[in-house]
């Protein structure tokens, strides 16, 4: 099996590469421990401590391996970590984490943009890294009144599995010139206790793109100019999704925005910038209770609204009705699991045969394939899903409304005697009694198919290199030697005179010897072929040597010295194939 | 050859002969016999009797080629997934319809047999009608013979276009020996995915409240958690009344054999 293993891997290697491969299901992201490291502010004064807030998630041990000097930070310790469990339940499932955090501090020493190298952990076992975080470190902070930065409906609270939004609104006062915008939010992809959501607001309708975090770039949307207070100002915002994932707290530090002139030098640049900001703040987030939690709970989350709609309301018996739900709302819609009609009593006349699952962005979309099995069914009931309503903090189901169906019964249908249903009856069918005869040959084994391949592909080398020592056969003389017979018969079909037999000939000859016609124009027949026939003399050879030489001659006495009439054709052929034979 | 010699070998010939209806005669038997079982409704009295003519079935096997008989095997497979069916016990039918399935991937029947007891027992459908999961069932639709002899036969085409290319050497050939190299590697899916999925060992929870997964195999463990019934785990190891499987975040873990199936048998 090992041999086959090999073979196996190898295969597959092939098959990939082939593009053979079918599509095969994407591996669901495993869900692994979670290091995530936060600056607590990207920008701070020259004497300001800045903190770094290292935090491993799901985790059963870790440890700090290396904490990088940076030149111009001078590194004022790191605490001792602190270690948190927390029990919750997210979709039904029961999950225990236990996380560690450490706060690493420097104390910038020079002004300067720093870039922290990444902080190796031990983690479980396993060495991982951190990102890269970049700092900024300024005499002073200028500027604050020409600039904006704001928080939008940032909620206080959330519950655990609801989704949330931030919405960073920011600009500057219109009357100061911009080229340079740059987002230091330390919080961007560090944000323990919660995952960002894809989010239809990707789709701006006038975006523009700024700096983030000195590094990369990020569009928001550009919302124009408007009146903050008694200023006219350039207003942008930065708008992102996200789901809680865990109680506790979820912790937003300090967020700047640096805007103003940056001239780009051959070798530097010269920065006049101003810096606006916002406190550091955090979101409380609570456990889901569980008190009330009822068992059909879905793991829903947030607000939810629900339609409903079927492909066809009249139906036979067995036929397949297709009951589209959506759920929509602001709720964590793609992470709840949609109720399953099969187990629900109301809907124990009908029969599930399947269901397609989709988030659409803004709303989730199951089909249900449902079949009724009986024709007294005269609605679709209810679908309830259980949900947390954050709005009333209670568990609620969110019901679809009910569709009225017409079922008939098939026709020429018959109940059997003394049941009252009338639909089809579904039942397992009979057992064989009738042996198996016997199993086809056994497979060939692993040698077989390793060395039958092989074989094959060593024997083709060596035919394909012992084939190449005598000339290339895809080369045009080589194709026309090939081909030099049925291109003769052709052209003998084709020929009226005593002349186009002389080309055709000719050509064929040439073909045959790799030489052009014209070479054959006046060439002593008899002596060519006497010359290359075996010089032992083989009668059968010097005969059609003799044959073919009278050919020419009697073509050319009649191109020359007659009427110029064809010659029989199939004599001119029959030679040609003999000459193919034993000759040319 | 001498008389005596004649005889010699005619008398271990009659041995043979008489050796070999003594096997066969019983497993026919029982079979018979299970069937008048069911026919009169007495489905616990085939089951078992169905159950004996597949041990029969297979300790003959065991002495024999590695895979003969396994479409009888797989008959007796499906007619105990009926008798566990006419007992109501759908989960039990359908891990019996699974079995039989593994050995006789295209017996419509079965399939069929088996969708309608996994929904019997209130399980999702094994295909979803998704691309996962019809590609695993164009994969598995071959015996691994099968897929064997498929993987050679389509090396046929792959010889003649190579030969054409050695001899002939145009882009034609040169294209043609290609594709059939692709179709060759294409025919080789369903043996790669036999030979990868050949030590899976699979075994499904038919408890219809789940397996309980334990670190230890002993009541008193502490519960890690519950194995939803209908899922498929693999099977590592066995201890009397406790298998071991692979349980969920590759953790192996404990839980009795009561409650679940060993699907390669």
């Amino acid at each position: 099996m090992k041999t086959t293993r090999r073979l196996v891997l190898a295969l597959c290697c092939l098959a990939w590469i082939a593009g053979l491969g079918l599509a095969l299901p994407s591996a669901a992201q495993a869900d692994g421990p979670k290091v995530t490291a936060q600056l607590s502010s990207g920008l701070v004064r020259l004497g300001t401590g800045v903190r770094v807030n290292l935090h491993a998630q799901d985790v059963e041990d870790a440890r700090v391996v290396d904490i990088p000097e940076v030149p111009g930070l001078k590194l004022a310790g790191i605490s001792r970590p602190s270690h948190e469990r927390r029990e919750s339940w997210i979709n039904g499932r029961r999950t225990v984490s236990t996380s560690i955090r450490w706060v690493v501090v420097y104390d910038p020493i020079e002004e300067g943009d720093y870039v922290i190298p990444p902080i190796e952990l031990e983690v479980d076992g396993e060495r991982v890294k951190t990102r890269e975080l970049s700092l900024t470190v300024k005499r002073d902070l200028q500027g604050e009144e020409l600039g904006y930065m704001e928080w939008i409906d940032l909620p206080d609270r959330i519950y655990e599995g609801e989704s949330f939004r931030l919405r960073l609104r920011f600009g500057w006062d219109v009357r100061t010139s911009v080229n340079h915008a740059n987002l230091m939010l330390p919080w961007w992809d560090e944000l323990p206790n919660a995952i960002e959501a894809p989010d239809p607001a990707d789709k701006l309708a006038n975006p523009v793109e700024v700096y983030l975090n000195n590094r990369q770039r990020v569009r928001v949307q550009d919302l124009g100019e408007q009146k903050v207070g008694d200023k006219s100002m350039r207003l942008l915002e930065l708008d992102r999704r996200y789901i809680a994932t865990r109680s506790g707290a979820i912790e937003l530090p300090q967020s700047f925005l640096e805007f103003g002139m940056v001239e780009q030098r051959m070798f530097s640049e010269r920065k006049n910038t101003n810096y606006v900001g916002l406190p550091e703040t955090s979101i409380e987030v609570r456990a889901l209770p569980t008190d009330g939690q009822p068992f059909d709970f879905s793991g829903g989350v947030g607000r939810f609204f629900v339609g409903q709609s079927v492909d066809r309301r009249s139906v036979d018996v067995g036929e397949s009705i297709k009951f589209g739900v959506e759920w929509s709302g602001p709720a964590n819609l793609e992470f709840f699991t949609a109720p399953d009609p099969a187990r629900l009593e109301a809907f124990d006349g009908f029969r599930v045969y399947g269901r397609t699952d989709e988030f659409l962005g803004d709303r989730r979309r199951v089909v249900y394939d449902l079949a009724p099995v009986r024709s007294d069914i005269e609605e679709i009931p209810p679908l309830p899903l259980w949900v947390f309503d954050t709005q009333t903090e209670q568990y609620t189901s969110v019901d679809t409304e009910p569709i009225a169906i017409r079922v008939r019964a098939l026709p020429g249908a018959v109940g059997l005697s003394g049941e009252t249903s009338t639909g089809p009856v579904l039942d397992i069918g009979d057992v064989q009694t009738e042996p198996e005869g016997p199993d086809g040959p056994a497979g060939p084994s692993d040698t077989t198919l390793i060395a039958v391949p092989a074989l094959m592909l060593g024997g083709w080398f060596a035919l394909r290199t012992g084939v190449r020592r005598a000339g290339d056969p895809d080369a045009p003389a080589a194709r026309a030697r090939r081909t030099a017979l049925r291109r003769l018969r052709r052209e003998l079909n084709q020929a009226r005179t005593a002349s186009d037999q002389s080309l055709a000939f000719r050509r064929f000859l040439g073909a045959r010897t790799g030489e052009s016609p014209e070479a054959w124009e006046g060439r002593p027949m008899l002596a060519w072929f006497e010359e290359h026939a075996d010089a032992n003399g083989d009668v059968q050879k010097r005969d059609t040597a003799q044959r073919a030489a009278a050919l020419v001659r009697d073509i050319d006495e009649s191109v020359w010295a007659g009427s110029n009439a064809a010659l029989e054709r199939d004599r001119i052929e029959g030679l040609a194939r003999e000459l193919q034979g034993c000759l040319l | 050859m001498s008389a005596v010699k004649r005889l010699v070998l005619q008398w271990i010939a009659l041995c043979a002969l008489l050796v070999s209806g003594a096997h066969a005669a019983p497993q026919s038997e029982l079979d018979a016999r299970a069937t008048g079982a069911y026919r009169a409704e007495d489905y616990a009295a085939a089951a078992a009797l169905w159950n004996d003519a597949l041990d029969a079935a297979t300790g003959a096997l065991d002495q024999g080629a590695p895979h003969a008989g396994d479409g009888e095997r797989a008959r007796l497979m499906a007619n105990l997934g009926n008798c566990a069916a006419r007992q109501d016990d759908w989960a039990q039918a359908a891990a019996w319809f699974e079995a039989s399935l593994r050995l006789r991937p295209r017996d419509a029947e079965t399939r069929d047999k088996l969708d309608f007891a996994r929904s019997e027992a209130g399980w999702s459908p094994l295909d979803r009608g998704d691309l996962a999961s019809t590609t695993e069932r164009a994969l598995s639709a071959f015996t691994e013979d099968e897929a064997r002899w498929l993987a050679l036969v389509a090396l046929l085409p792959l010889v003649v276009t190579l030969l054409g290319e050695a001899l002939r050497g145009s882009r034609a050939w040169r294209r043609a020996a290609l594709a059939c190299a692709a179709l060759w590697l294409f025919a080789c899916t369903p043996c790669i995915y036999a030979a990868w999925t050949a030590d899976s060992d699979p075994v499904l929870v038919t408890n219809p409240n789940g397996a309980a997964a334990r670190p230890e195999p002993r009541e008193s463990a502490e519960r890690l958690e519950r194995l939803p019934a209908g899922t498929h785990w693999k099977r590592l190891d066995e201890l009397p009344g406790w298998t071991r499987l692979r349980g969920p975040d590759g953790r192996s873990v404990w839980v009795p054999s009561r409650d679940v199936f060993a699907l390669e048998r």
